[in-house]
């Protein structure tokens, strides 16, 4: 079974900018692979090259098996959902979610069916003889979609649709793309730089970072096992702790920085004793320690700088030495004091380390290595 | 008297507050009474002054109704009238046909296009004269136009003879005039969100559905804007044919003619209130059926 | 990667559509160009011509003469002084009447502002030559007939929609709270005037003298049937000495006219961007 999109060595150029560099990706049947990345990433050129907005420099797009490279848009029967809606203003509700069956040349009592049909489908009965601008952002957001999927196409492609509207919203409009990618069985690829939404919503994630895919992996994967320290920097929120490799054990090895130890996962895989390392650790995976530490544990000492009550939980910033500070967030049975001193129990191994180039060892951020 | 007038304020609508309107409805109607004066000394009072002396009869006494008769019921002014609209028509139809692919070409913004909007501009700020001098000049049968055409199309026997012929006018007006057209139906294409355009090629729609389903309904109210100014103008064009019409005479000229030349007001100014009339009922018929250039909804 | 992507290499194959249509475009483009300069060219080879009859693209030799022609004996300087001083008269009109009205139109309250709208563009909508007549006719009984004034009044009646339709735009945009932080900084209503309004009014300001000059400098219906003698103008100068048939001297007249406009076309092209010059004028 071949992929049904795929993007092969894609090369997209601005002047001296590449904003995509070689991409390779494959996506299959039934799948929903989402870019993830900054503004800037490429993301959004690498989709506008599968609408066929944009002209590759280099690479191939495959789309069902067929080569749309150098196919115009209007003739790739894609789907696709805009950002900003890209609605017909001047049409009703009804005339926009049929206008591609239109343009097929579908007839006008069929068209309607169909139009009502996907408008149905996505929860928008009985507003179709309005007019785009009389709906709220919601409503709108889902006459995109109707228009998108009303003349069935296999793939379907997202372009940060849900950027423009607020939270609460999001959130729906969320679980009506995941539901409606149940129900009709699409193949897409979803654009965003909103991890939550790509965590939630995607089959698999391809992290993106200047115009290269740093990762692509099912989002436990991305998120537990990162590959890359730009991948584990951007996912969560995590802990960070530079040192020296002191140790190895085979794929673990120990990172040592101003007197503290963590043991770590080798995700370079090429780590060597004397080696600088950054070690990324995700903050639910680190407890208070009362107590001793059990045998699968290491500890680390600290001391509380700052509380921060949000509601439900307290977030606490804890210095492990003057450069290097942690945060935690701890339910109220535990209660902190500034200036405590308290022990951190990190899981072993706690985190992933990745090798360090070009930046003495004092805590602070360098340029790492390991790439894909 | 202050909370005669503080009580007026109140009742003035919305957004009138005292601090913002000091001095209330007095103020304002002291501001306008300049305006009003004016256009009534100078635009009002003309206008009375026309329309009285095309009633006014030979004897100067009563009233009479003489010069309309004689103007309606004369073919040759029904010809007149004809070849006035004729040529408004005309002109404002070129001027969309020009503006329309001018203003797509303008809104790829390929190199050079700053100085192609400045050039659009120029028939503006030129005396309608100067260009008529000018176009006249260019087209004269010994003209380098005419030079041109007789070396590329061998076939035609001598000259074409443009000046002081209606389709020479047509021309000179389509130059004269058709810079509204372009400049509006430019900012009104250049208004259409690019991505609205996507999403019907997205949709299958071919380059040529695009521009008639999309592109072209979104950007007709433009159009049609600046085609109504294209077609006043037209209308009323009065230097351009003075010089460059020949034998042929519009309204304006023939106005003019009769009043000025052959001292004949009542006729001149009664022709002038016919041509108001006309003017008025051609940009009411235009409006009133030109608000959906597409039949149905969606092309 | 499938065996199609290998096959298809690395090498794109060229469309013939962009080629063809990138050729027609530049080609109307072109078109287009010599369309809208070949008239000013005309004009000014012909200004400087001789010898030039009978078929021939560039003339005989080229001369002065009828710039000297039209200097000395058609008196330019003088008709040049006419047309600026006819065009000066009707700025300072136009902005006495137009600049009340535009703020009592942009920033007050008024019931009737679309009906007097309307009315104030009136003279710009219908053609000159419907109140020329009647205007010819008034002048002639207030005496205002062949004075400067009397035609400057006349332009008036054209330049002053220009005004008022800029300037009640540029009021009404006015940011009010500079205004409320002027006041709160205890400036009474004409320390606000100078110091807050009229820098930020002038854009606006700008923009109504220029079109009000050009709109004047450039009038000729409204001038032919209220000029006389001593307030001949450019235009109306231009337009005798076609009528005469003196094409070449015409043609230097107007290369003299030409260039005031085609400084102010250089000048407007910087502030504003052609399109939104009629901005204003789509509700008609």
């Amino acid at each position: 079974m071949g992929a049904m999109i795929e993007l092969v060595d894609v090369v997209k150029r601005y002047g001296d900018v590449v904003a995509c560099n070689r991409l390779n990706l494959a996506v299959d049947q039934g799948e929903l692979v989402t870019l993830l990345g900054a503004s800037g990433c490429g993301k959004t050129t690498a989709l506008r090259c599968i609408t066929g907005s944009l002209r590759p420099d280099g690479g191939r797009i495959i789309i069902d098996g067929r080569d749309v490279t150098d196919v115009p848009t209007h003739k790739r029967n894609i789907g696709v959902v805009f950002q900003n809606l890209a609605l017909f203003p001047h049409l009703t509700v009804v005339d926009n979610v049929g206008y591609p069956l239109r343009v097929r040349g579908v007839r006008s009592a069929e068209r309607r069916e169909r139009a009502i049909e996907a408008l149905r489908l996505v929860r928008l009965d009985g507003l179709g003889g309005r007019f785009p601008r009389e709906l709220s952002g919601g409503q709108q957001q889902r006459v995109g979609l109707a228009r998108a999927i009303v003349y069935e196409p296999t793939v379907i492609l997202f372009d940060e649709p849900l950027s423009n509207l607020d939270a609460k919203l999001r959130l729906e409009m969320r679980e009506e793309i995941a539901s409606l990618k149940d129900r009709l069985g699409f193949t897409s690829i979803y654009v965003t730089h909103d991890q939550e939404e790509a965590l939630s919503l995607s089959d698999r994630i391809a992290v993106m970072k200047d115009g290269v895919i740093h990762q692509v992996g099912r989002p436990t994967e991305i998120y537990a096992e990162p590959r890359t320290s730009f991948v584990a920097e951007f996912l969560g929120n995590p802990n960070r702790l530079t040192g020296v490799c002191v140790e190895r054990i085979q794929d673990q090895v120990v990172v040592e920085a101003d007197g503290q130890r963590i043991v770590a996962t080798d995700a370079s895989g090429t780590l060597a004793i004397g080696d600088r390392a950054v070690v990324y650790v995700r903050p639910e995976s680190v407890r208070i320690q009362d107590g001793d530490a059990s045998p699968d544990e290491t500890t680390l000492r600290a001391t509380v700088v700052r509380s921060a009550f949000l509601g439900d939980s307290t977030e606490y910033i804890l210095a492990l030495s003057d450069k290097v500070n942690w945060h935690l967030r701890l339910d109220h049975a535990t209660r902190l004091a500034v200036g405590e001193e308290v022990n951190l129990a990190a899981p072993r191994p706690g985190g992933r380390a990745f090798a360090l180039a070009g930046s003495p060892v004092d805590g602070s951020p360098g340029v790492a290595l390991g790439e894909q | 008297m202050a909370v005669q007038l503080l009580r007026r304020l109140r009742s003035g609508g919305p957004g009138t507050s005292s601090a913002r309107h000091p001095g209330g409805r007095a103020v304002t109607a002291a501001l306008l009474v300049p305006a009003i004066a004016f256009l009534a000394l100078f635009f009002f009072y003309p206008i009375l002054i026309t329309f009285g002396t095309s009633i006014t009869p030979a004897d100067g006494t009563g009233v009479t109704l003489e010069e309309y008769s004689t103007i309606l019921s004369s073919p040759k002014d029904w010809g007149v009238i004809a070849l006035t609209l004729g040529l408004a028509v005309g002109t404002t139809v070129i001027s969309v046909l020009l503006a329309v692919p001018l203003a797509l070409i303008l809104r790829r913004r390929i190199r050079g296009h700053q100085a192609l909007r400045l050039l659009v501009l120029a028939p503006l700020m030129i005396l309608a004269l100067v260009s008529a001098l000018g176009l006249l000049i260019l087209w004269d049968r010994n003209g380098w136009l005419n030079l041109l055409f007789s070396r590329l199309l061998p076939f035609s026997d001598g000259p074409l003879q443009i000046d002081y012929t209606i389709p020479g006018l047509l021309i000179f007006y389509t130059w004269l005039y058709s810079p509204f057209t372009i400049l509006t139906t430019l900012s009104a294409v250049e208004g259409i969100d690019p991505n609205v355009e996507e999403a019907a090629r997205v949709s299958g729609a071919a380059p040529w559905r695009v521009f008639r389903s999309v592109t072209l309904p979104l950007a007709w109210p433009g159009i049609r804007a600046g085609s109504v100014l294209t077609f006043l103008l037209a209308f009323g064009a009065f230097s351009v044919p003075l010089i460059a019409g020949g034998n042929h005479r519009p309204l304006p000229v023939l106005i003019y003619t009769e009043a000025a030349v052959f001292q004949n007001f009542e006729r001149g100014s009664a022709l002038a209130m016919v041509m108001a009339v006309v003017a008025l009922a051609a940009i009411a018929l235009y409006t009133r059926f030109s608000s959906k250039p597409v039949r149905g909804s969606a092309g | 990667m499938t065996a199609v992507a290998v096959a298809a290499g690395a090498r794109i194959r060229p469309r013939l559509g962009p080629g063809l249509s990138r050729l027609i475009t530049y080609t109307f483009l072109l078109a287009f160009v010599l369309y809208v300069l070949s008239p000013f060219l005309a004009i000014l080879v012909t200004s400087v011509a001789q010898d030039w009859f009978g078929g021939r693209i560039l003339p005989g030799s080229l001369t002065l003469r009828w710039f000297d022609w039209a200097f000395n004996v058609t008196n330019l300087p003088g008709v040049m002084a006419n047309s600026f001083i006819i065009a000066g008269l009707t700025i300072a009109i136009s902005l006495v009447i137009g600049i009340p009205t535009a703020w009592a139109l942009g920033r007050r309250h008024v019931r009737a502002r679309n009906v007097l709208m309307t009315l104030i563009l009136l003279p710009k909508t219908v053609p000159p030559i419907t109140f020329a007549l009647g205007l010819s006719r008034e002048f002639y009984s207030f005496d205002l007939v062949d004075t400067h004034l009397g035609v400057a009044l006349a332009h008036t009646t054209l330049a002053l929609p220009f005004v008022v339709l800029i300037m009640s735009a540029t009021f009404a945009g006015l940011d009010e709270r500079v205004l409320e932080a002027g006041r709160v900084c205890g400036g009474n209503w004409f320390r606000n005037l100078v110091h807050l309004v009229l820098p930020m009014a002038m854009p606006g300001l700008m923009a109504s003298v220029l079109f009000t000059f050009v709109t004047s400098f450039n009038e000729f219906t409204l001038t032919l049937v209220t000029y006389g003698p001593d307030t001949l103008t450019l235009t109306v100068q231009t337009y005798l000495a076609i009528g005469d048939g003196f094409l070449e001297v015409a043609s230097a007249i107007s290369v003299v006219l030409l260039v005031p406009s085609v400084i102010l076309l250089l000048l407007i092209q910087r502030q504003i961007r052609p399109e939104n010059i009629l901005g204003g004028v789509k509700g008609l």
